[in-house]
């Protein structure tokens, strides 16, 4: 047991050590992108009619004058410090945008990746045991329109049907209903309910939730829905599959147990690349339904050029991206002992 | 069927469904097995040995066909029986063990976990099961099979294990419940010749400490005779002849066993053999006939245009062939 | 085998998946529509600038089979020619960064270990630690939006993909004996690289390609839906849905129509694309 501990730290802090150097990499190129846009950031900021003087200092604050590495270095300062200056379209702190608008964005995601994950599990799995069956030819065909459909089409379908057509879900409207009020402690609205007992704004919550993670969760859903079938029809003729059989091991134990375990090891895998693009996907979705996140403040500030925005958002994106890969990398590692224990 | 016969496979002919129609792979394969008997099938690459042993145990691959034959194990038809009784002669019939140790163990798995799951379904597989007794019994097995340290062993995983070990691995499989037949596909094949000669000893034991019968399925002749009492001769699915080890080696009587043994080098004499001139046939267009009748010198009119059946000339050594039977 | 046999046993293995022979038929369909837009649609001039507001919003007709926008015009004809943009984008995209980030991928597979190798290869793994659309969407922002550079910004972030394709068929194999040869008996780098290794790439490259132009064209789509890429009053997949959308649930005909186009578009290709891969699939006996 101890062997195993050394190892698998070992490993994870070589994975640690290389995504900090890919953060750094990631923050470099965004905050170079971003100053090498046309423009006066300064200018921009106080608008046409500030008098040039103002203007000057603002870009002396702004380090504008300095070479370009200063700046950066003045930015990854403050970054550090959770100070990415100001944003033009809401006139406060980044910092503060972010936490506001991120938690629903994380809640969306990872309800999303719940609904996904299981889900396409579970069809996979019903999938590869009834091959070429009813059941598997329903859900394959399922997953091929799902996987061919972008978020954003699942979301106003959703909202059509679910929003307008049969409201029984609330569709467009936020966070939560307006006859709602809710003390914030961290942030996210589904715990904040929960810590304070506040059972009617969790179902509320949750309803809202449901649409939108749903429109976000299906092109993964039917994507690992296939791998998982795919790897488990891979499996089941191998040898080590009939190795069990031929000794006498029932049908089922074999499929359940023996079977699984190897062939969601791909699943997982792809579950943490997945992840990222839910969180490209969220904003699309978040668009949809006016549900106010990250992705949509990112997309605002795109569309708005609010480069102190943008880098942060896309930093923020990029940091909880790198976790995300972590973590499924240790959950791998605990599947697969090959990758944890070293073998060529 | 003789008394102490425990296993018997009778024209068994198998076809697999693929492009350009269906491929015979089997045509004809008899053998018999006695209580702790050491039977070799031998033949080249390609023959449909490891075909008949999936055969045996039941577990050929989806496109298989079975078209005739029958797998006859204490009376009964495998072929023809119901799951529950194929299921029963896994557990307490044969076990079979693989060509490649490394793919036939499931990689996530500990060498422990897979030892017992094979054991508890092959004992008593409803009520409670007693742990211990299961890991003790694996345990033993590893040490039955010349693991050292049986008990690290039983928490290793099968990527950490030589290839050696893995196959020893795969014999205890096959002995941690008592079994009549063990079916052994090529064992050591994939490994060293000094492993390999080991590996063979080792079953060569525990056939004789535990009157385990043996199928061993190979395509090298020193094999054969090292190990085997009784050697069945395939070629290109069919089972050409049948004999004492000694009595074929000493009298191989179809032409294409006489051809094999030519082509065993000597120390003395005039060196090597030019090997058998011709190729196997198309599987999904064989010969109407005998399927050697091409490539073999003696040809008769008939051998192309009947099989011949397999049949006893005496001293329990059978062939298939119009030339020597009659 | 000839070469005859080959091909009928490719034909074979193909046609047994009805999938693959859905697709294959819906991407020649799609190609053949965008080619012939001008003769194919019904009202060709209604694709451009062109405002009719009496018959604006006019439910699916015989006149109108998929229905009039808010301009009035007849969303069937503007549905054809955003195929064009579409398509385009597809095989632009593909026509760049796959020899890029291919090249750059063999040359760093090959010379695994090298500094050369590390540079490259970092520098993607920067690109592809960031969620794809993020990365296209800064860049889009960045630039003024139309439809090259919306192309752009996809073909950045694009690239790095078949980099790390090339690199992992290029490190493992670049020690096989063939390879050895090549270089032991003087061959070219370029030879090497071309002769030797590009080949054993080529069957989950092709199959990418396939299932790729399906993927753009749902990026493009999804840039496009939120203004990034063809500006109105060109017609564009992405910006008839989000057009459509204001106009929820009563004229739902112009969202609805486009959004099932996009779901066939990229469907054909997935599943062209899965039947190409299934034809290098060798089955084991």
């Amino acid at each position: 047991m101890g062997g195993w501990i050394v190892t698998t730290t070992s490993y994870l802090l070589r994975r640690l050590g290389w995504s900090i150097l890919v953060l750094v990499g990631l923050s470099i190129t965004i905050f170079v992108i971003a100053r090498v846009v046309p423009g006066d950031p300064a200018r921009m900021a106080l608008g046409p009619r500030a008098p040039e003087e103002v203007v000057q200092q603002l870009r002396e604050e702004m380090h504008l004058d300095k070479p370009l590495y200063i700046q950066y270095l003045y930015w990854i300062k403050g970054a550090v410090r959770g100070d990415f200056g100001y944003s033009l379209m809401t006139k406060r702190p980044v910092m503060d945008d972010l936490k506001q608008f991120a938690p629903n964005t994380i809640e969306l995601v990872v309800m999303a990746g719940l609904l996904e994950s299981t889900l396409g599990l579970l069809l996979g799995i019903i999938g590869a045991m009834y091959a070429n069956r009813a059941i598997d030819t329903g859900i394959r065909v399922m997953g091929y329109v799902f996987v061919a459909t972008p978020s954003f089409v699942v979301a106003v379908f959703l909202l059509l049907v679910f929003g307008f057509w049969w409201p029984i879900l609330p569709a467009i409207g936020g966070r939560l209903s307006p006859s709602i009020a809710l003390h914030r402690i961290t942030g996210f609205v589904t715990l904040d309910a929960l810590i304070q007992g506040n059972l009617r704004a969790f179902g509320d919550a949750l309803a809202h939730l449901i649409l939108p993670a749903l429109a976000l969760a299906v092109g993964g859903m039917a994507q690992e829905a296939r791998i998982t079938r795919a790897s488990m029809l891979d499996n089941m003729g191998k040898d080590y599959v009939s190795a069990l059989t031929s000794q006498g091991v029932p049908r089922r134990v074999v499929m359940s147990k023996y079977l699984l375990r190897p062939s969601v090891i791909p699943t997982v895998s792809i579950m943490g690349l997945d992840f990222a693009s839910l969180f490209g996907n969220a904003f699309l979705v978040e668009l949809v339904f006016t549900w106010p996140g990250l992705s949509r403040y990112g997309i605002m500030s795109m569309l708005r050029k609010d480069l102190n925005a943008i880098c942060a958002v896309v930093l923020f994106m990029g940091l909880v991206f790198v976790v995300m890969n972590l973590i499924v990398d240790v959950v791998v590692s605990l599947l697969d002992p090959r990758i944890r224990l070293g073998a060529k | 069927m003789a008394a102490d016969t425990v296993l018997e496979v009778s024209d068994l002919r198998v076809s697999f469904r693929g492009y350009g129609g269906k491929t015979r792979v089997l045509d004809g394969v008899n053998l018999r097995v006695a209580k702790g008997q050491r039977v070799g099938l031998v033949g080249e690459a390609g023959c449909g040995k490891t075909t008949t042993l999936k055969a045996i145990m039941g577990i050929l691959p989806s496109q298989a066909v079975i078209e005739e034959g029958q797998v006859l194990f204490r009376g009964q038809d495998l072929l023809k029986a119901s799951p529950v009784a194929v299921q029963s002669f896994r557990q307490r019939g044969a076990a079979m063990i693989f060509q490649d140790p490394t793919a036939a163990l499931n990689p996530v798995f500990t060498v422990g976990d897979l030892l017992q799951v094979g054991l508890r379904y092959a004992t008593d597989s409803r009520g409670k099961v007693d742990r211990a007794r299961l890991i003790k019994r694996c345990t033993e097995a590893l040490s039955e099979v010349s693991l050292p340290d049986p008990e690290r062993i039983m928490k290793t995983y099968p990527f950490q294990l030589s290839g050696g070990m893995r196959q020893r691995v795969c014999i205890a499989s096959a002995i941690t419940a008592t079994r009549e037949i063990l079916l052994a596909d090529e064992p050591g094949t994939s490994l060293d010749v000094t492993i390999q000669d080991q590996i063979l000893r080792l079953i060569t034991g525990l056939s004789e400490t535990k009157g385990l019968a043996v199928v061993l399925v190979t395509h090298s002749l020193g094999v054969v005779r090292e190990v085997t009492e009784y050697v069945y001769v395939m070629y290109a699915g069919v089972v050409v002849e049948g004999g004492p080890t000694a009595e074929v080696f000493a009298r191989p009587l179809h032409p294409y066993t006489a051809a094999l043994m030519e082509c065993i080098p000597r120390l003395t004499g005039q060196g090597f053999a030019e090997g058998i001139p011709g190729r196997l046939p198309d599987y999904r267009n064989p010969p109407r006939g005998c399927r050697f009748s091409p490539r073999c010198p003696h040809s008769l009119k008939t051998c192309g245009e009947a099989k011949p059946s397999l049949l006893d000339t005496g001293g329990r050594h059978m062939v298939a062939c119009y030339l020597r039977a009659r | 085998m000839e070469k005859r046999h080959l091909f009928g046993q490719a034909w074979y293995k193909f046609s047994r998946s009805k999938a693959s022979v859905v697709g294959a038929v819906l991407v020649l369909l799609v190609i053949g529509l965008a080619l012939l837009a001008p003769f194919v649609s019904p009202y060709p001039k209604q694709a451009g600038p062109y405002v009719d507001f009496d018959n604006a919003s006019q439910p699916p007709s015989t006149a109108h089979l998929l229905g009039t926008d808010n301009m009035g015009r007849d969303i069937l004809s503007r549905l054809i020619f955003a195929l064009r943009p579409g398509l385009l984008m597809g095989i632009l995209v593909l026509a760049i960064s796959v020899p890029i980030g291919f090249g750059l991928g063999l040359i760093a597979g090959y010379n695994r270990g090298s500094l050369l190798d590390a540079l490259i290869m970092r520098v993607t793994d920067i690109f592809l630690s960031v969620p794809p659309l993020i990365l296209a969407l800064a860049i889009a922002s960045v630039l003024e939006p139309n439809l090259t550079h919306a192309m752009m910004a996809i073909t950045v972030m694009w690239w790095p993909w078949y980099c790390r394709l090339a690199y992992n068929v290029a490190s493992s194999i670049k020690n096989d004996y063939y390879v050895r040869y090549a270089e032991l008996t003087g061959a070219s780098t370029f030879h090497i690289l071309v002769r030797e290794i590009l080949p054993n790439c080529l069957s989950p490259v092709l199959t990418k390609m396939t299932l790729d132009m399906g993927w753009v064209i749902m990026t493009a789509a999804s840039l496009s839906f939120v203004g990034l890429g063809q500006q109105p009053p060109a017609p564009d997949l992405g910006n008839m849905v989000s057009d459509g959308v204001k106009y929820l649930p009563d004229h739902w005909w112009m969202t609805v129509f486009p959004a099932i186009a996009i779901v066939l578009l990229v469907l054909g290709f997935n599943l062209l694309g899965d039947g190409i891969r299934d034809l290098f699939t060798v089955e084991e006996a």
